[in-house]
């Protein structure tokens, strides 16, 4: 019986050594030399390595320019990558010095060998930037992006009246946001406030753009502390905006739903993607649905490369299937998956995917992504319950 | 011009041998020998000698297992590499050719689940693949057909399949390459064998091998 089978791959394997796809043997050979050069090489006596490396960081001690990331400190020595309350400085390897006011919440978002992003969720700082060859750092105020090469200025952003402040001491940045139409160089001593429209949702616009140039204030020094007395400051009279956030962690979530309906619109277009994603879960175990998804689609749009937006994608996926609506949950969880593939809820998002496909009368697909994920996972959760679907 | 010796005499020329010479066994370990200790050191020269020697046999290996596979240039090139980095590891237990196919069979297995892994993930159904051309000749098509069924099998199932009835490789041989024993390549042969039949039935290009098989 498998003498047919025999001559069959015969057949194949002649037909593969006749017309099958050849090796081009030179450029093989050619690219299997250069690995064993690399490796060769990487082989070299250890005092030769060494003296490379010390040859490397003289070099880099020379051009006083760090090949690590920047190291950061604070002055009260909390951890700058995580959100900070409050007023605190924190002070960089490369010299650049960032002074945060009191009620800001803050944080050190991103650090590479040639400068950082420090976001500013609400309060105001002041930034002096030590200007290097090719220095990338950035300042996120609101949805307010402030990118600079060098120089000193005042930033704040208060939430609740929408209202952001940009004040220069030094030099120039180049700033982009809502209604600022693309970019807007701004350069010392100018100082650029906007209002945006409280009612607007995904397209916040201005209702005032003020540029002028008032006596600029004096720059705080790299190794001061001393708050700038002219940076804008958040207007005292602002709204307890945290207080959603304070019954949102506290499980009290109808107070939080009433506290982040009185904010309004606002509350989703200043959020920060961390913020978002609480908010729509605030939302989604409130009871509010429509406000739920308003978040999530908040945090894909207005933060599209954040990891949140692609929770965000699973989470809406989710509550599409827990409502029934399985068409829908399964494009947000493919899209997911895709974006996501080791992402943190890719089981999850696996096992909803073949549940929702099921469910929405695509069996054959069902079944044959259970399959799959049956020899990967025998022993896996719901491995009972995918088993009942591959059932007639 | 000198007279020939009376002690000589003039033979025929000898022919073509008509079996090569046995294979002096003891000759190939201390070859093998030299030329693992050279990979082991990143002698270029023996580098280059183990990449010609063995080149055909490990691309041959791998066209068995993948058919024409776009990634077939780079699994090859990974497969030398990984000789490279794992020489100091072989004990001649088996010959260098041996141990080289193995990793082939490896390299192989490896691409093979990840691309399932990837497919599961990223719902890139093989016939959202765009088109191939069409096979001009019958040869053509039945070895797309078999490799588009084979391609259906779990990663160890395919390997067991290709080796064995394309390669024509033995049980003892496929065990050897597979790492495992000869009741595990029956048992993912006797799998493969009755997934690929049940499969071969759909399709135009095996009736010849379909038609045979349905007889009595």
């Amino acid at each position: 019986m498998s003498r047919a089978l025999d001559q069959l791959g015969r057949a194949v394997a002649d037909h593969q050594d006749d017309a099958g796809r050849e090796l081009d043997v030179d450029r093989g050979l050619n690219r299997f030399r250069t690995e064993v050069d690399r490796r060769r090489l990487n082989r070299r006596s250890p005092w030769a390595f060494v003296a490379a490396a010390v040859a490397l960081v003289v070099g880099w001690v020379g051009l006083a320019w760090p090949a690590r990331p920047l190291e950061v400190s604070l002055v009260q020595g909390a951890d700058a990558e995580r959100w900070i309350e409050g007023a605190d400085e924190a002070r960089f390897s490369d010299g650049s010095v960032v002074v945060a006011e009191a009620k800001s919440r803050w944080r050190v978002a991103e650090r590479t060998a040639r400068g950082a992003t420090v976001q500013l969720e609400r309060g105001a700082l002041t930034a002096r930037v030590v200007h290097r060859e090719d220095t990338s750092w950035q300042v996120d105020a609101g949805p307010f992006a402030i990118r600079v090469t060098g120089t000193a200025f005042t930033t704040s952003w208060d939430p609740a009246r929408q209202v952001f402040g940009l004040t220069m001491h030094e030099g120039t940045v180049v700033l982009s946001g809502p209604g600022v139409g693309g970019q807007l160089v701004v350069t010392a001593p100018e100082h650029v406030q906007i209002q945006l429209d409280r009612v607007a949702t995904t397209a916040p616009r201005p209702t005032t753009i003020q540029r002028d140039a008032p006596a600029p204030p004096a720059a705080p020094s790299a190794t001061s502390r001393a708050m700038p007395s002219a940076a804008p400051r958040p207007a005292p009279s602002a709204p307890p905006v945290d207080a959603w956030r304070e019954h949102a962690r506290g499980r009290r979530y109808a107070e939080a739903l009433a506290e982040l309906r009185a904010l309004g619109a606002a509350a989703l277009t200043s959020a920060s993607p961390a913020d978002l994603l609480l908010i729509a879960q605030t939302a989604r175990l409130g009871g509010d649905g429509a406000l739920a998804q308003q978040a999530l689609v908040a945090l894909r749009e207005h933060h599209p490369a954040s990891v949140e937006a692609r929770t965000a994608q699973f989470l809406e996926g989710r509550m599409h299937f827990d409502q029934g609506r399985h068409a829908a949950a399964v494009t947000a969880l493919s899209g997911y998956l895709q974006a996501a593939p080791d992402g943190a809820f890719a089981g999850e998002a696996q096992l909803l995917l073949i549940l929702a496909l099921h469910h929405a009368g695509r069996s054959e697909e069902a079944r044959s992504r259970a399959r799959l994920y049956l020899q990967h996972h025998p022993t896996g959760p719901q491995a009972d319950r995918l088993r009942s679907i591959l059932e007639p | 011009m000198t007279a020939r010796p009376a002690h000589l005499r003039l033979v025929p020329p000898p022919s073509a041998p008509s079996e090569l010479p046995a294979v002096d066994t003891r000759a190939r370990e201390t070859n093998e020998a030299e030329l693992v200790a050279g990979l082991v050191a990143r002698d270029p020269s023996v580098c280059d000698r183990v990449y010609r020697l063995y080149q055909a046999a490990v691309w041959r290996m791998l066209r068995r297992v993948l058919g024409d596979d776009p990634e077939l240039p780079d699994l090859h090139h990974e497969v030398f590499v990984q000789a490279l980095q794992s020489a100091h590891r072989f004990r001649g237990d088996s010959k260098l050719e041996t141990w080289l196919i193995a990793i082939a069979i490896n390299c192989a297995r490896a691409k093979l689940r990840s691309r399932a892994r990837r497919r599961w993930l990223t719902f890139m159904a093989p016939e959202d693949l765009p088109e191939a051309p069409a096979p001009t000749t019958e040869a053509a098509a039945q070895a797309r057909a078999v490799y588009t069924i084979v391609g259906k099998l779990p990663a160890e199932e395919r390997i067991a399949f290709t080796l064995k009835f394309v390669e024509g490789m033995t049980l003892d041989e496929l065990a050897a390459a597979m790492g495992c024993s000869t009741g595990t390549v029956k048992r993912r042969l006797r799998r493969a064998r009755e997934r690929f039949d049940r499969m071969a039935q759909r399709h135009p290009a095996l009736k010849a091998y379909t038609s045979v098989e349905d007889q009595p």
